[in-house]
């Protein structure tokens, strides 16, 4: 009777570990703080760019306003630092193996990119209708994905 | 449909029909149950009369509402890592109450 009841538990124990692996196949990450500071990070330092390089008075075409190599060398340091956290960002989540933790990072990096590179083009500042328009879509990018980092089990934040 | 077929769209119908269509779309959008959209919606309207006003171009306009495709890419992220957290939450806890259960017998 003892010996019945052992091998329905070890029965018992197999069965859920089995599902355990089968789970295991998509599984999603837990919380990581250091990931959750990449984004933070990056959103305020996307966000000193964009207000660096906004001007109601340096944004003016009849003024025939362009950058002066100063203001284009200061931009080109500044998105570049960015360019280099992002690539930071991206490494370490790729090691921690989560898809769409890396493909949202992968995304803000599309959306700042484009950003800049909407600047650069111009070489001039933003007025603050581009400012607005701009960013309000990249910060709600950068909400989401600080979100999907929150919702996630043993999160500390909301 | 993305936003070079949209494009592609306005070449093939008339001007006025692509308004059309495009108006019906984005009154839509602005009473669609997912916040995500209406805000959207918001967003793409508050562009439009910028560029009404003179203050954002066409290329701005053809270079947000590509951004805004990509931020559809993360809310559907977004929306399946919150799926699979649920699903991962109950899934443990019934796994829980298994091992508990097993332990006690």
């Amino acid at each position: 009777m003892q010996l019945a009841s052992n091998i329905l538990r070890i029965r018992s124990v197999i069965a859920i570990a089995l599902t355990l692996a089968l789970i295991g196949c998509g599984l999603i990450g837990g919380f990581n703080a250091r990931a959750l500071e990449h984004l933070t990070a990056l959103k305020a330092n996307y966000s000193k760019v964009m207000d660096t390089f906004s001007s109601e008075d340096r944004a003016k075409t009849s003024d025939g306003y362009s950058f002066t190599p100063q203001e284009l060398s200061l931009l080109n340091s500044q998105t570049d630092a960015i360019d280099t956290s992002f690539r930071q960002a991206l490494e370490y989540s790729k090691s921690l193996g989560d898809e769409l933790r890396t493909k949202n990072i992968e995304i803000l990096k599309e959306l700042t990119v484009a950003d800049f590179a909407q600047i650069k083009k111009l070489n001039r500042y933003f007025n603050p209708a581009q400012k607005d328009s701009y960013t309000s879509q990249t910060f709600s990018g950068f909400d989401r994905a600080i979100k999907g980092e929150c919702v996630r089990i043993d999160s500390t934040c909301k | 449909m993305d936003i070079d077929d949209f494009l592609d769209e306005i070449k093939k119908k008339g001007l006025d029909a692509i308004k059309a269509e495009f108006k019906d779309l984005l009154q839509n959008a602005e009473s669609d149950s997912s916040k995500f959209i209406r805000d959207s919606a918001a967003r793409i309207k508050k562009a439009l009369i910028y560029l009404a006003e003179g203050q954002l171009d066409r290329d701005d306009i053809a270079t947000l509402l590509k951004k805004e495709k990509k931020l559809a890419q993360i809310e559907a992220n977004v929306a399946q890592i919150q799926a699979r957290v649920r699903i991962q939450k109950l899934i443990y806890r019934l796994i829980d109450i298994a091992l508990d259960f097993l332990l006690k017998v």
